[in-house]
C-alpha cells in the first residue's frame, strides 16, 4: 500500500489520474469511505433518513444524536447519492426511477410482515403464508401479522415507504413488497431462535414460497434465512435447492444471508449456485460500547474521528473469503451491524446497530407485556400521530435486504440488469474495498451501481 | 422328516427381507430428515430499544 500527500486542492485530479493507470488494486482518500459522486445527495422526505449529518467528504460522517433515530446503513450505502440521479446533472439523464418504481416486485420470505404499519401499508401488494403444521398440513391462508417482527423489519430495509414524510426509506426506494409469511407463530420472542421449532420454517414451506413468488412473477427475492449447506453449489437439501434453481433459472434475482456463525461456509440457500449471498458490516467508532474484540480480519484502526466499517465477527463468508469486485467471490457485504454484549443490556451505540421498522403485532406473553414490543410511540414531528415501531437490531439478516432493495432500485432504471449474474457481476464490480479479509467481492455501493445502470458518462 | 409349513420363509428369503426391511427404514429416516430440515432467522442480536430513555425495555 502507498499513501500518497497531494494538496487538498488536488486530491480529485490525482484521484482520478490515478484511477486512470494501470496496476492500482484501488485507489482511495485517507478517511473517506466513498469514492465522489457527480450527483448531488437527495434526501426523500423520510425523517430518519435525513437523521444522520449528510456525507461530507474528508470529514467524520454519520455524526451520531442521542435523540434522533437515523439510518447510517443507507448512507454507507450512498443510497442518498443514487436518489440524485432523479434530479438532472451534467454527466447523465435525471429518472424519476432513480427513487425506485412500484413495478419493480421484491419478494420478502421471512416470519410475516406487519400489512398495518404506515411504512409498509402503501409498499405490500401481495400477501400469502406457507406455513406446515405438526402434520405437515400447509396453511395457504393471507396472514398480515407478523408476532415475530423479525419480517417487518428486513421489509423495512428493502422498502420501507420512500418520501412519505414518515421515519424511514428502504433501499429499494417505491418498490413494492410481496409478503411471505412461512415461520409459524411463535410461543415467545424468538430472541434465541435457533434450534426453536416456533422460530424455524421448513425448506418446503420457504420452496412452496420462492415457487409462488416465481410465479408471480417477482424480480427479487429475499431471504434473510438459512441452514444447512451446500455441496459443490448445490443445496443439500433437494426441496429448497430444485425451488432456488427453477427461480434463477426464470431469471429472478435471489439474495439470501450468509449466516451468523462466524465460520468460513455461507449456509444455505445463500451457497446456491446463482444466488447472491450477503454478510454483514459494521462501523467502528472507537467508542467505549463500540468497540468490539474482533479485529484480526481488517487493517485500519478505528478512533473517533476515523470510523471504520468492517466485516462482523459474526458474519459468515466463503471461498475464496476475498475478492474485490470479482462476481466469482462467494458474496457481498452490507450494513448489519454488530453490537458489543455490553449493548444488550445498557447503552446502545447507533452505529452498531440497523435502525428500522418492528411489528406493531408482537408477541406478548400476557396480556400488557411490554417486552420485545419495541417503540411504537409518536415521537417524531411529521407522524400526525401515527406510531412508527421501530427497533435496534443486528445481524446478515438485516445486510441482505440492503441487496435486494438496492437490485430492485437498479431494475427500475434498468432492466437489463434482471440476471443474477448480471446484477451479482453489477454490485460486485462497484462494491467498496473495506480491506477486510471476509469481505467477498466488497461493500455494496448502490450509488455506483446505479451510475452504471444510468449510463452515467463520468462515473467514480 | 421335518416338513416346513407352506409360505414358510427360507432363511436366504429371511435375510433378503431383513436387508429390504432395513433399506426401507433409512429411507423412511432420510425422508423424515428430509421433511423437518429447517431454516433459523439470521439476526445476531435484537433490542427492542426505548429511544428515548437510552435503555433496552
Amino acid at each position: 500500500m502507498r499513501v500518497v500527500a497531494v494538496p487538498t486542492s488536488s486530491v480529485a485530479q490525482a484521484e482520478s489520474s490515478l484511477r486512470s493507470q494501470s496496476g492500482f488494486r484501488s485507489v482511495a482518500v485517507t478517511g473517506e469511505r466513498r469514492y465522489r459522486s457527480t450527483t448531488s445527495p437527495y434526501y426523500t422526505n423520510d425523517p430518519y433518513f435525513q437523521g444522520f449529518a449528510p456525507y461530507t467528504q474528508q470529514s467524520a460522517p454519520y455524526a451520531e444524536s442521542p435523540t434522533t433515530p437515523g439510518q447510517w446503513d443507507m448512507q454507507a450505502i450512498g443510497l442518498e447519492n443514487a436518489y440524485g440521479y432523479s434530479q438532472s446533472g451534467s454527466t447523465y439523464n435525471a429518472t424519476q426511477n432513480a427513487l425506485g418504481s412500484s413495478s419493480i416486485k421484491i419478494a420478502i420470505i421471512d416470519t410475516g410482515e406487519d400489512a398495518s404499519h404506515p411504512e409498509l401499508a402503501g409498499a405490500i401488494a401481495y400477501q400469502h403464508c406457507f406455513v406446515s403444521d405438526l402434520n405437515n398440513v400447509q396453511s395457504s391462508g393471507n396472514f398480515s401479522t407478523d408476532e415475530d417482527g423479525h419480517g417487518t423489519d428486513v421489509s423495512g430495509i428493502a422498502a420501507a415507504s420512500s418520501g412519505n414524510a414518515l421515519g424511514f426509506t428502504g433501499a429499494g426506494g417505491k418498490a413494492s413488497i410481496y409478503a411471505y409469511r412461512v415461520f409459524p407463530t411463535p410461543d415467545d420472542t424468538c430472541s434465541s431462535d435457533s434450534g426453536d421449532g416456533q422460530c424455524s420454517s421448513s425448506t418446503f414451506d420457504i420452496a412452496s414460497a420462492i415457487m409462488d413468488a416465481v410465479a408471480q412473477h417477482v424480480n427479487v427475492i429475499s431471504m434473510s434465512l438459512g441452514g444447512g449447506g451446500c455441496t459443490n453449489g448445490v443445496d443439500t437439501d433437494k426441496t429448497e435447492g430444485a425451488a432456488v434453481s427453477d427461480a434463477i433459472a426464470a431469471n429472478v434475482i435471489v439474495v439470501a444471508a450468509a449466516g451468523n456463525s462466524g465460520t468460513s461456509s455461507v449456509t444455505a440457500p445463500g451457497c446456491d449456485t446463482g444466488v447472491i449471498a450477503v454478510g454483514a458490516t459494521s462501523l467502528d467508532d472507537g467508542t467505549g460500547t463500540g468497540t468490539t474484540s474482533y479485529t484480526s480480519t481488517r487493517t485500519t484502526a478505528a478512533s473517533s474521528t476515523n470510523i471504520v466499517e468492517y466485516v462482523a465477527q459474526y458474519s459468515q463468508w466463503g471461498s475464496p473469503s476475498e475478492a474485490v469486485h470479482s462476481s466469482g467471490a462467494w458474496g457481498i457485504v452490507a450494513p448489519g451491524g454488530d453490537p458489543s454484549n455490553n449493548e444488550l443490556s445498557g447503552t446502545a451505540d447507533d452505529l452498531h446497530w440497523i435502525e428500522n421498522i418492528w411489528t406493531s403485532t408482537p408477541f406478548m406473553s400476557s396480556a400488557g407485556d411490554t417486552n420485545f414490543t419495541g417503540n411504537c410511540g409518536p415521537d417524531f414531528a411529521s407522524t400526525n400521530g401515527i406510531p412508527d415501531c421501530r427497533t435496534l437490531i443486528a445481524g446478515t439478516s438485516m445486510a441482505t435486504p440492503h441487496v435486494a432493495g438496492a437490485a430492485a432500485l437498479i431494475l427500475a432504471v434498468n432492466s437489463s440488469y434482471q440476471s443474477p449474474s448480471a446484477m451479482k457481476a453489477l454490485l460486485c464490480s462497484t462494491a467498496d474495498d473495506l480491506s477486510d479479509t471476509h469481505q467477498g467481492c466488497g461493500r455494496l455501493n448502490v450509488y455506483r451501481a446505479m451510475a452504471h445502470a444510468v449510463g452515467d458518462t463520468a462515473p467514480p | 422328516m421335518t416338513k416346513k409349513a407352506t409360505g414358510a420363509a427360507s432363511p436366504a428369503r429371511i435375510a433378503e427381507a431383513l436387508v429390504k426391511a432395513k433399506a426401507r427404514a433409512q429411507a423412511e429416516r432420510e425422508a423424515e430428515a428430509e421433511s423437518s430440515r429447517v431454516r433459523d432467522m439470521f439476526e445476531k442480536d435484537r433490542a427492542a430499544f426505548a429511544r428515548r430513555y437510552g435503555a433496552i425495555r
